[in-house]
């Protein structure tokens, strides 16, 4: 086209030293209190860890996943949130940091099996207990750091590169890093859903269970990716590059997590209630019952309709200041998902008694921390991967 | 099957047609004779132009809303299928449930939902676009069936109330059409 569009300078990292400064006192505030907490109770504070750390290295994975995934499909939603995903992997670091506490002492506290004694005479427990044991769940934590940490850190290796030089055989390596991470990342995060979660309820198993947290993963990233990037986007150069166009793109995807998490959710529950065996149904009876029951439906109507709806929707879709609030909608509410999918098999029948403000605190302290990392890491770089060969079509000129 | 320079008689015709060098100035010439008050018009060309709808003014499709009605219509059908069957119809008792054992009903649900929204999408997208149509005047039109590789061309129609021949052929001739010529039927 002739006509002339002026376009901002995306090669200039944004500064975003203090909302991230701010971030990082919140979390030490609310990690102190949280600390209080193992004093109250040391197993309510680990089962509060344990969520928090779930609900924030979601995050982490999903950008891992989404960054993944979109080097081996290509397409301009992808490069659109690269970079402030890439900011999110690098945070896998500060979560393995975080994972030291639950590895060396929560695992006593958590889980049934690791108590030498129920090993010793449940049946079932003693029948696994060559793969859940504590030097095995311990052993295994690191093996799935090391892979994530490791896609995670060539990935964006290879993007500093791309920044650095422009060099286009970036690309290949980001499609071979994508491919074999991606088939790694999906088994790693099967078996630690596994370990960290479904092992709770050491007697129940499910093989939806490692892909319900997958998409999960991928849902929650992309809601905490996209309301990063509207807010970015009050400021240039966002404020242009980051076109309604590509935000309906996003706002899509959302929808389709939206869909898929229902989905997979929806499977494991249907094979469960259609079998209706003894081992299985347990699982659901304790959520349909002791209040329990008004979480089930609320999560379906939240996490599935509310945001199912609203996201029909093109104007929300291509609305700035509609599609944040859903987004922020959407990252709240994954608590919510793993509150109902981890409090239930930790604290039993009652849910008015499984409630506890160190959950809260847990979350906003490990959140804190992460944010802050997050706004630091995406304070280093570019906004956009302004190099790589297909930028000025995506971005630049989309749309024109 | 123009007439040089004079009036023509005869049948009515569909409407003035010019072609345009590109996609932008296809684009320049609708806007421009949106400004000038002409509604009833239409463009062609060889792939989809982005800014096109909004330069032709042409008001969003509301097919999405018959796709929504036909998928709730598909999701109530699909409960509603099964409802019947399994309660009304042919009782069974299987393993001990209930008879409205309604989370079995719902993959297909899901699946008639699906089925009823694709096929509106489709043949609804077929209906609103007028289709089929073997025949359209266009195809009178010198060098039209070039519009699949590199013609541009954009036709102000003779039911547009300020349709005139000679004033419509000088006001796309102004525009810097490369040809423009009567559309017969």
């Amino acid at each position: 086209m002739t006509h002339h569009v002026h376009v901002p300078d995306a090669s200039q990292p944004v500064n975003l030293a203090a909302p991230s400064r701010i971030a990082l006192i919140v979390g030490a505030v609310a990690f102190a209190l949280f600390l209080v907490g193992w004093f109250v109770n040391p197993t309510t504070f680990y089962q509060a860890y344990l969520m928090a750390f779930f609900f924030w290295i979601n995050m982490s994975l999903g950008c891992l996943a989404l960054v993944m995934i979109q080097h081996l499909t290509g397409g301009r939603w992808g490069m659109t949130i690269r970079r402030t995903a890439e900011a999110g992997i690098r945070t896998l670091p500060m979560m393995a940091v975080l994972f030291v506490p639950l590895a060396l002492f929560g695992v006593h506290r958590l889980y049934e099996w690791a108590d030498p004694a129920v090993a010793a005479t449940d049946h079932v427990i003693h029948h696994k207990a060559p793969w859940l044991n504590v030097a095995g769940f311990q052993i295994r934590a690191v093996i799935y750091f090391v892979l994530w940490i490791g896609a995670g850190t060539l990935l964006v290796r290879a993007s500093r590169r791309q920044d650095a030089t422009g060099d286009p055989k970036v690309g290949r390596t980001y499609a071979r890093v994508a491919a074999v991470g991606g088939i790694l990342y999906f088994f790693s995060m099967t078996f630690a859903a596994l370990d960290w979660g479904m092992s709770l309820d050491a007697h129940w198993f499910s093989t939806m269970y490692g892909v319900i947290f997958i998409i999960g993963q991928c849902l929650g990233a992309m809601a905490l990716l996209l309301f990063t990037l509207i807010l970015l986007s009050r400021h240039e150069p966002l404020k242009t590059l980051f076109r309604v166009d590509a935000m309906h793109d996003l706002g899509k995807l959302m929808l389709a997590f939206t869909m898929l998490w229902a989905y997979v959710s929806f499977s494991q529950y249907l094979i469960v209630y259609s079998a209706n065996l003894k081992e299985e149904i347990p699982y659901y009876i304790r959520r349909g019952h002791g209040g329990w029951e008004f979480l089930s439906v609320g999560l379906i109507a939240l996490n599935f309709f509310l945001p199912f709806v609203v996201l029909l929707s093109r104007t929300v879709k291509r609305t700035r200041s509609l599609l944040l609030w859903v987004a922020a909608l959407v990252v709240v509410l994954r608590f919510l998902d793993i509150f109902w999918t981890l409090a239930p098999s930790m604290r039993g029948d009652s849910m008015a008694a499984a409630i506890s403000w160190m959950d809260l605190a847990a979350v906003i302290a490990i959140g804190g921390l992460w944010v802050a990392m997050f706004l630091r890491n995406l304070s280093s770089t570019a906004l956009l991967p302004f190099r790589d060969p297909k930028f000025e079509e995506a971005i630049v000129h989309a749309g024109h | 099957m123009t007439a040089h320079g004079h009036k023509p008689v005869g049948p009515p015709i569909h409407g003035m047609a010019a072609r345009f060098e590109d996609a932008s100035a296809l684009t320049a010439a609708a806007r421009a004779a949106r400004l000038e008050g002409y509604a009833r018009m239409d463009a062609y060309s060889p792939f989809p132009i982005h800014e096109m709808d909004e330069a032709l003014g042409i008001r969003r499709s509301i097919l999405p809303f018959l796709v929504l009605a036909a998928g709730i219509a598909g999701c109530v059908g699909g409960f509603g299928m099964q409802w019947w069957m399994s309660v009304v119809d042919y009782p069974l008792n299987i393993a001990g449930k209930p008879l409205v054992s309604w989370p079995q009903w719902v993959p297909v649900a899901f699946e008639t939902t699906v089925l009823l929204s694709a096929l509106t999408a489709a043949f609804g997208m077929f209906a609103l676009n007028g289709f089929p149509m073997p025949y359209h005047p266009m195809f009178n039109v010198k060098g039209f069936d070039r519009v699949t590789t590199d013609a541009f061309f954009l036709c102000i129609e003779a039911d547009d109330p300020q349709f005139d021949v000679t004033q419509t052929a000088k006001f796309l001739q102004g525009l810097g059409a490369l040809e423009v010529s009567e559309v017969v039927h």
